[in-house]
């Protein structure tokens, strides 16, 4: 079921006996804006460790511990040109636990609380967990760069994305936490709050109208939000970016940057998923075979495909004295895929694949739940049966002429120091 | 087939020895659409060492038993990760220090992918030219875990207190000890290892246990195995000669120090599923101790010791327990000191803990009943013979009867006065 409970919120129902839990996500949606980034991000993270009635982390998760250890986060998402903050709330059906208590019901009041009681002291949110928020969020921001696939992955889409909001990493940057004071940030939320888009989604074994009386009992004001062209479009580009950074590494990292416009649901988007995982999407890839197995070269290599953003990425994991090979194996196996050096084989095995992972992402209720979200967010939803068709048709030529729209806009080259040279 | 039945679960488990000794167990998931299926051999980086026809114990270069993991889906005239793609399927491999698991998760083509999997596991096929080739792949897998400081952290930590130890190597071993190894080590830990009586199969998922326990047998029955000769497993993995390490630290290139204490359990673990209950209580133990809700945990997240990133993790295995504590931090020394302090006072302070540990067995059965949601939450619960065959339904039982004095004795046979070390992993000093 899919409803408008009052303009601006929506809710979505998937009802469900596969799984033991009731799953519920209440969404705040905006436009996705490079300064909002970071405020969002503390945000989830003020809220999620404190509110009015549970005041500190403590008591909140014993709150928790209470309804059965039911789960409970507040995560961010960014897809294409909107940003997604997102109360989730995971707690145990009853029958399977042989208790009268209603979990349910508790989780709901647990995640009013929570969303519209946050723990403020006037017109600002409590100093000590603001402060202590931020801090943390900070040392996070700077133990990236530990993690050098991360690292490198943020650094690529720097170099890739001229628009601000689209090349900083998903968390921000340090310059827009440090310039977040508690009053900004409290009345960006009552502003959220009264103004962002509202997404319910509840999947489990539940009545249409239990989840319509949760819903409604959330008590969300109407609104009228601003239209979000969900899809970020950028003009392509004939120079190549190029960056490189050294770091004390032994693997280095090379990852390459290309724009692909093909968008969601798109009458390509269908060939653009066979092309990527004939490319690089899965182990027996183009890319796996030729650099990781015949010649060697890495540990991995692989493309991922962002069908809200039209970009495509490579990532590899080599010996810096390699990168020329590397690159020229990777170039070759693209230059393949546009002279339609494709197998009928090809084709099918990654139908096969991409069929396989469709309908097994449907055993995990938090994918259950985002589909329910995205198909509410794109005003249109994809049946089972027909996603399947779709993928059906796609030949070979289609494949290749996804390929031949696939273009080199960025590199990036994380390079080991000296101490690799006689590698 | 056994049935073991849970009807506060709705749910079933089939279970049944073959003849030729392989523990075939089998869980069916209504209105699920995967299958996925785990076969184990209960072999891993530990087990170095193959006993000879003359009864000598041959110790092996570090790394065969995740060489052979990489090198037994390559055959004569197929590659098995290939043949499960074909089939639409995902497949995988991993090894740790006392298993190596081999698995396939499929919508369609249940039967095929099954019959993939046993017969590339069961039919060794190696060439010294592939073996070769493999080095160069295996080397670049050793060097990405180099640059990864929680790979350091805690191999620094394992190796702290199992020194000398085989548990103390590197699960693939060095960029230096793998090119010491032939297609006859591979063959010969093979032959020592892989055998039925030795390994288990779980399938788990959108199943009909009849018909499946049928597609195994008859596979079963097309193949012989030699008599099961005797294995050299390591029996305990905790060297006496040498004394555990108490401290070392590695400077690297990070802005962020990393902290890990870690206690080595030097007592037997028990058998079968008094090994599982000891495992639960061990948690439960460590989580009043210093998990979310703990008024540890809270008073050094408030006042800026430790941030998410603070964790504990259990770890139990043939031969060897141990817990591993660590979390990033900004003051490398106090963090260090508080851990210790903490589980100095451990006995005492959940001697007083009776009205939290209630709470926390209440949360700890919800989050089980959670777990049943994923296949790979039930196959990763499982743990073979180690725990002589529990699933993760069973855990539940275990939790409701647990009391706060299992917890304090399970904690009391873990903790002892000198069993713990420290390892930290440090920013380097500016010059």
């Amino acid at each position: 079921m899919h409803i408008s409970l009052k303009p601006g919120v929506n809710l979505s129902v998937v009802k469900t006996k596969q799984f033991k839990t009731t799953r519920i996500a209440v969404d705040f949606v905006a436009p996705l804006k490079s300064e909002a980034l970071t405020k969002r991000l503390l945000l989830a993270s003020i809220l999620e460790n404190s509110s009015q009635k549970y005041s500190s982390q403590k008591i909140l998760t014993e709150k928790l511990a209470q309804m059965y250890g039911a789960g409970f986060g507040v995560s961010t998402e960014r897809k294409g040109n909107l940003h997604a903050l997102s109360f989730n709330l995971e707690c145990v059906n009853e029958n399977f636990l042989g208790t009268t208590e209603n979990l349910l019901d508790q989780g709901v009041n647990f995640l009013r609380e929570i969303i519209f009681k946050p723990l403020i002291d006037k017109n600002k949110f409590d100093t000590q967990v603001f402060e202590r928020q931020k801090e943390i969020l900070a040392d996070y921001i700077d133990s990236v760069r530990d993690d050098r696939q991360l690292f490198a992955s943020i650094e690529l889409n720097k170099l890739f994305f001229e628009d601000k909001a689209q090349s900083m990493p998903s968390f921000g940057s340090i310059d827009e936490l440090e310039k977040i004071t508690n009053e900004d940030l409290y009345s960006y939320y009552l502003d959220s709050i009264k103004n962002d888009q509202i997404e319910i989604i509840v999947v489990g074994d539940i009545t249409d109208d239990q989840a319509k009386k949760i819903a409604f009992d959330f008590e969300f004001a109407k609104r009228v939000p601003p239209k979000i062209e969900l899809f970020y479009i950028q003009k392509g580009t004939d120079r190549e970016k190029k960056g490189i950074d050294y770091l004390d590494v032994s693997q280095a990292k090379l990852n390459l940057g290309y724009s692909l416009p093909v968008f969601f649901q798109d009458n390509e988007y269908y060939a653009a998923l066979i092309f990527n995982d004939i490319f690089g999407g899965q182990p027996l890839s183009k890319l796996f075979i030729n650099v990781r197995e015949k010649a060697s070269l890495a540990y991995y290599a692989s493309s991922s495909y962002d069908s809200f953003r039209g970009f495509l990425t490579v990532k590899t994991g080599i010996k810096a004295k390699n990168k020329e090979k590397v690159l020229g194996i990777i170039d070759a196996q693209l230059g393949e895929l546009k002279k339609g050096m494709i197998t009928e084989l090809e084709i099918e095995t990654a139908k096969k694949g991409l069929k396989n992972s469709y309908l097994s992402q449907l055993d995990h209720q938090s994918v259950v739940l985002n589909r329910a979200l995205f198909n509410s967010l794109l005003g249109k939803s994809f049946s089972e049966q027909e996603w399947m068709e779709k993928l059906n048709e796609v030949t070979i030529y289609d494949v290749t002429q996804i390929a031949r729209k696939v273009h080199l806009e960025a590199s990036y080259f994380l390079d080991g120091e000296l101490k690799n040279e006689n590698n | 087939m056994k049935i073991i039945d849970y009807p506060q679960f709705e749910e079933k488990v089939f279970q049944k020895v073959l003849s030729n000794g392989l523990t075939v167990t089998l869980v069916p998931k209504n209105g699920f659409h995967k299958t996925y299926a785990n076969f184990t051999v209960n072999y891993g980086s530990v087990d170095s060492s193959v006993i000879s026809a003359d009864n000598k114990i041959i110790h092996k270069p570090d790394g065969v038993a995740h060489f052979l993991e990489h090198k037994l889906f390559e055959k004569e005239n197929y590659d098995a990760f290939e043949l499960f793609g074909k089939l639409g399927a995902d497949s995988n491999a991993y090894t740790s220090y006392t298993k190596t698991s081999y698995l396939f998760s499929t919508v369609g083509n249940v039967r095929e992918c099954l019959e993939t999997l046993l017969d590339f596991v069961q039919l060794p096929y190696f060439t010294d030219e592939s073996v070769e080739k493999e080095k160069g792949i295996i080397a670049q897998e050793i060097m990405m875990y180099n640059d990864d400081y929680n790979w350091r952290l805690y191999n620094g930590i394992i190796e702290n207190l199992y020194p000398n130890s085989p548990l103390s190597k590197d699960i693939a071993g060095t960029v230096e000890s793998i090119q010491k190894i032939s297609i006859h080590d591979l063959y010969a830990c093979y032959e020592t290892f892989y055998h039925p009586k030795n390994m288990n199969l779980l399938v788990v998922g959108a199943i009909n246990p009849d018909e499946i326990i049928e597609w195994i047998e008859k596979n079963q029955q097309n193949k012989n195995f030699s008599l099961f000769q005797k294995i050299a497993h390591e029996k305990s993995l905790i060297n006496e000669e040498y004394e555990i390490i108490p401290y070392r630290m590695l400077e690297v290139d990070t802005k962020r120090p990393k902290v890990a204490v870690g206690i080595r359990g030097n007592g037997n673990l028990p058998a079968g599923r008094m090994g599982l209950i000891y495992k639960v209580a061990l948690n439960l133990g460590f989580y009043l101790l210093m998990g979310e809700s703990s008024e540890a945990f809270n008073d050094l997240y408030d006042t800026g010791v430790i941030d998410d990133s603070f964790d504990y993790d259990i770890s139990m295995g043939r031969g060897y327990h141990f817990c591993i504590i660590s979390g990033e931090t900004n003051n490398a020394e106090k963090l260090t000191s508080e851990i210790i302090k903490l589980i100095k006072v451990a006995p005492e302070k959940l001697s007083k803990s009776e009205k939290e540990f209630q709470l926390t067995k209440k949360e700890f059965i919800g989050r089980q009943i959670q777990s049943m949601n994923s296949l790979e939450g039930i196959a990763n619960r499982y743990e073979g013979s180690l725990f002589d065959n529990a699933m993760s339904f069973d855990t539940v039982e275990i939790l409701k009867k647990l009391t706060l004095i299992d917890i304090l004795k399970a904690m009391e046979y873990f903790i002892e006065e000198n069993n713990m070390s420290v390892y930290q992993v440090l920013p380097k000093e500016e010059i």
